[in-house]
């Protein structure tokens, strides 16, 4: 009888705790980028970054290009997002918009997303989509990147108390060289 | 017997859960009290802007120009480390010493490189960041070898663990130190590369457009400038940015734009110009702040 109650008061306090405990875990998405490796030509930039989003937020991120290299830029998020995010990046020089694309498109097509991995033929392989960029001058870009609120169909995954979806993103960036005399030329 | 043995169980894991869960709960309030002390740990999961700055070895990727001349006597000397008493001092002393083993690098000087990397591991371990080196940094410091790739390979990972150790462990003031002596080194070397003013070489070029990525450093600055350390680096940077924001920028509207298959072309024909004048005060603007830095002669 009373090995019961203390199970009752035991249970009572795991039932207590229990939230707590699981917002404890927190996600660790700098290690996402720790074993990249960029494919030559390209090598891996330094402002790559991997943090953790929340469903429903929108995040910006300000990079800086350099004239004389190329920049290749790519993202993954977790698969709890459903790839349900939308891409848009500015070119703070000019203030144009340079890409404005959802995560996922319906077409599926090759440019019309940013998330969702496609067969590439030629390569004979699935890739990520990627995105190239030339500066003809220095800049800053800024990416805007708009969560969507959780739907009820997304995966299981890591919750915030307000029952909100948490998971890595990671864009990936990589440059490559242009030579000197190129740039010279310009 | 048993009862009381119930109830002190009972007591006992009790008071576990409560210290548990407050200290989890605490856990942000605690932090924001020691955002002016040493080690500051600035709860940032929230957080929403990013503002990313290119790591040293990036701005001395153009040194493979020839005419370019290794001068080892910029260097910040590695028996200064013994100056640096604070924490402050010794964190942003710490991205001085990280451009300058980067430098190193990049000119493929091995013994340099390995004492850099040495004098960099040390301070680590004085500012806490042990952990920021992974294990085959020892190894990886042993084996290293003339190539330039190797070299530059050893520095840019070195950078990128301290960096992704200080944002997991929220490490933002020491991380905002360490950007802005990376950067002033950075610039400090590459502004004295230059021997004579030419309007059309590269490196005077790239140290013009540095406007665009010390905007973005001031950005990340701005963002955390409730930190006291912080606040006071924005202070010290400050005659910097007015030699920045002074320069002009002019679109060269003449040139058609450039088309190039498959890649988005960005930054438009927008060119920084930065004339003799505005580049040596640039220069000794740089160097003066670098200095006192360096000579610990600033509070943070």
């Amino acid at each position: 009888m009373k090995i019961s109650k203390l199970s009752i008061v035991l249970l009572f306090l795991v039932a207590a705790v229990a939230p707590k405990l699981s917002e404890g875990q927190t996600l660790d998405c700098s290690k996402e980028l720790r074993f990249v490796r960029a494919e030559p030509p390209f090598e891996f930039n330094s402002q790559s970054k991997s943090a953790v989003c929340t469903s429903g937020k929108t995040y910006e991120l300000l990079i800086s290009l350099y004239e004389g290299y190329e920049y290749r830029l790519s993202f993954s998020a977790d698969a709890v997002f459903n790839n349900d995010m939308h891409f848009k990046i500015v070119d703070m020089n000019t203030s144009n918009t340079v890409l404005d694309l959802p995560g996922q498109s319906t077409s599926g097509e090759i440019g019309t997303q940013v998330l969702k991995s496609y067969y590439d033929r030629k390569e004979a392989r699935t890739v990520q989509p990627h995105f190239d960029f030339y500066p003809e001058s220095t800049t800053n870009l800024k990416i805007i990147i708009t969560v969507a609120e959780k739907k009820t169909t997304a995966p299981a995954g890591t919750y915030d108390n307000s029952g909100k979806t948490k998971g890595c993103l990671t864009m990936l960036l990589l440059d490559k060289k242009v030579p000197i005399d190129d740039w010279e030329k310009k | 017997m048993r009862r009381k043995f119930t109830f002190t169980f009972l007591m006992l894991l009790i008071t576990f859960f409560t210290v548990f869960v407050s200290c989890e709960g605490c856990e942000s309030s605690s932090n924001k009290e020691d955002a002016d002390s040493d080690n500051t740990v600035v709860e940032t999961e929230d957080q929403s802007s990013f503002y990313l700055i290119p790591s040293p070895e990036d701005l001395f990727e153009f040194t493979d120009d020839p005419k370019l001349i290794f001068t080892p006597t910029l260097l910040n000397g590695s028996d200064n480390v013994e100056k640096y008493i604070d924490n402050k001092s010794k964190e942003i002393n710490f991205g001085i010493y990280a451009a300058d083993l980067a430098y190193c690098a990049a000119f493929s000087k091995n013994q340099e490189t390995v004492e850099y990397l040495h004098v960099v591991r040390n301070l680590g371990d004085k500012i806490g960041i042990t952990a920021a080196f992974d294990e085959s940094f020892a190894k990886r410091s042993e084996s290293i070898d003339d190539n330039r790739d190797s070299l530059k390979k050893i520095s840019s990972d070195t950078y990128f663990d301290i960096v992704r150790f200080l944002e997991q462990n929220k490490k933002t003031s020491t991380l905002c130190l360490i950007s802005v002596g990376g950067w002033l080194e950075s610039l400090y070397l590459v502004t004295n590369l230059v021997d004579k003013y030419d309007e059309k070489n590269i490196t005077i070029q790239r140290i013009a457009e540095q406007r665009v990525v010390f905007a973005n450093l001031i950005l990340y600055l701005q963002q955390n400038d409730n930190i006291e350390s912080v606040k006071n680096i924005l202070k010290q940077i400050e005659p910097i940015q007015q030699v920045y924001e002074s320069l002009q920028v002019v679109t060269e509207e003449e040139k058609s734009p450039t088309e190039k298959k498959d890649k988005i072309v960005v930054g438009g024909k927008t060119k920084i110009m930065m004339n003799e004048q505005e580049f040596k005060k640039l220069r000794e603007t740089i160097a003066r702040v670098r200095n006192n830095i360096v000579q610990n002669n600033v509070t943070l």
